[in-house]
């Protein structure tokens, strides 16, 4: 039925994006879900409590409640917020957000996901066409220039609900963000050092023979820290301090914008666990599955890797205290940022290395 | 130039996406009554006292200049590892000058104790 649409190729470009943003969009929204059950288990676990076991085998159900519930309240309005921009900025922060999904393999994953169902039904391996997140040259930039947007909006966020909690967590959010993006693009350069490339599956293609992990253990490092505190994650989660500032920049949020907001943050940290995988843990890359899973092997091995990385990203957050916000800065400034460039310098060693014993080309 | 075709599609759908989801909210909400009390700014359920839009401390803007310095100087080793085989004589100089002129300012500041908090 697919196979016999024709349309005229500026079109079928655009069709074919929309396919596949749809696809990603959900795929992202179907993991955030899965990320905050997976929370708010593990976290509870840590502290020998149960964690959701209403609603639902094992709870699994409590966050569509919640979801429900969150989407049936009303909408506060603060009477000394700008109503216009108050209402404006959640929607921006979840736009820039989930733009993003494109660019990640999530169309990848789903769609090869689906072929093993290519015995039964033939057609399904014209799917395999409409991936698109193969097609961005520029990709690691591209994402990081939406992110590069991201501390703007939450300042303004904090600064137009005009309340303290707000104002205090949007300034120290914008401060902490813009502070971690410097570290952090210095390590994305030694990615590009290695690689000569900034599609994501260049990257992964890449690591054919060994992984970037091995070959730059500290940029991994850096990487992680960094994206921990560009998620706004524990330790570094003083832009929403429940002890300190209630709930930080998003503290006068309610109802639909406040999912929004969350859907934001939980997305983003989504994002950061499968660019872990992807720049330093060969993505997809792994033994091929056995009989008819073959197809689905990539997809596996790169959400297995996702995965871990996202139960990493909660076992951080329930074992380590928050920082306060000069040891924060001065982390950032004293000690991440001259290491990420020796650790520039390192890699240009290494990749001479490395090439001189073959193992990328 | 195909890049920018789903990236322009992919804002426009998650723009949607978020629409929608306020859009279902609004349809949702039950009809409450019009208090004020309920529409002040959260203090802990205090009396408001004060402006909250006050001036902030000066150190958040010295990061925001420190910023402005490294994060040209960041993207300029991207460029430098993205094109490091097929450079000009002349864009190496241009760039080199560029990043060591970063380098300095920020060199600078830490040197005059800018980047750290009081």
């Amino acid at each position: 039925m697919i196979t016999e649409l024709y349309l005229p190729p500026f079109l079928y470009d655009i069709f074919k994006s929309a396919v596949a943003t749809i696809i990603a969009i959900v795929f992202t929204l179907l993991n955030v879900i899965i990320f905050i059950y997976a929370e708010r288990k593990v976290w509870a676990r840590s502290m020998q409590r149960m964690g959701p076991t209403y609603v639902g085998k094992w709870g699994s159900l409590q966050l569509i409640a919640d979801l429900i519930k969150l989407l049936s309240k009303e909408i506060i309005v603060p009477s000394k917020a700008n109503r216009v921009a108050f209402l404006l900025l959640p929607i921006l922060v979840a736009i820039v957000s989930l733009m993003i999904a494109i660019i990640l393999p999530y169309d990848y994953v789903v769609f090869y996901t689906l072929q093993i169902f290519q015995p039964l039904i033939p057609s399904v391996s014209y799917l395999t066409k409409f991936v698109v997140s193969n097609s961005f040259t520029a990709g690691l930039f591209i994402i990081y220039v939406v992110l590069g947007l991201n501390p703007v909006l939450i300042l303004l966020t904090g600064w137009v609900s005009n309340n303290k909690y707000t104002v205090v967590g949007g300034f120290r959010a914008a401060a902490q963000l813009l502070s971690f993006e410097i570290p952090l693009l210095v390590v994305i350069a030694s990615v590009v050092v290695l690689t000569n490339s900034l599609n994501l599956y260049d990257i992964v293609n890449m690591q054919q023979k060994v992984w970037f992990v091995i070959v730059a253990p500290l940029a991994f490092i850096l990487f992680l820290i960094t994206t921990l505190a560009e998620g706004e994650r524990t330790p570094f989660d003083i832009p929403d301090a429940e002890s300190e500032i209630i709930a930080g920049w998003n503290t006068e949020y309610s109802a639909a914008p406040y999912a929004l907001l969350l859907m934001g943050m939980y997305a983003r940290a989504f994002f950061s666990a499968t660019l872990i995988a992807i720049l330093f843990f060969g993505g997809w890359l792994g033994p091929t599955l056995p009989g008819f899973l073959a197809p689905f092997s990539g997809p596996f091995w790169l959400m297995l890797k996702t995965y871990f990385f996202m139960i990493l990203f909660i076992v951080i957050r329930a074992a380590f205290p928050r920082y306060r916000i000069d040891q924060l800065l001065s982390l950032n400034w004293t000690k991440l940022l001259p290491l990420s460039i020796v650790n520039l310098i390192l890699v240009v060693i290494a990749k001479y290395i490395v090439l001189s014993l073959g193992l990328i080309s | 130039m195909f890049e920018f075709i789903p990236l322009a599609v992919a804002l426009v759908i998650s723009a949607i996406v978020a629409a929608l989801i306020v859009g279902i909210n609004y349809l949702l909400i039950p009809s409450s009554p019009k208090d004020d009390m309920r529409f002040s700014p959260y203090e802990c359920g205090e009396e408001v006292i004060g402006e909250a839009q006050v001036r902030m401390n000066v150190q958040y803007y010295v990061y925001g200049i420190a910023y402005l310095i490294t994060d040209i100087l960041a993207v300029t080793i991207i460029i430098w590892a993205f094109y490091q085989y097929n450079l000009s004589i002349s864009s190496i100089v241009a760039l080199s000058f560029l990043a060591f002129s970063m380098l300095f300012g920020i060199l600078y500041s830490i040197r005059k104790r800018l980047l750290r908090w009081v």
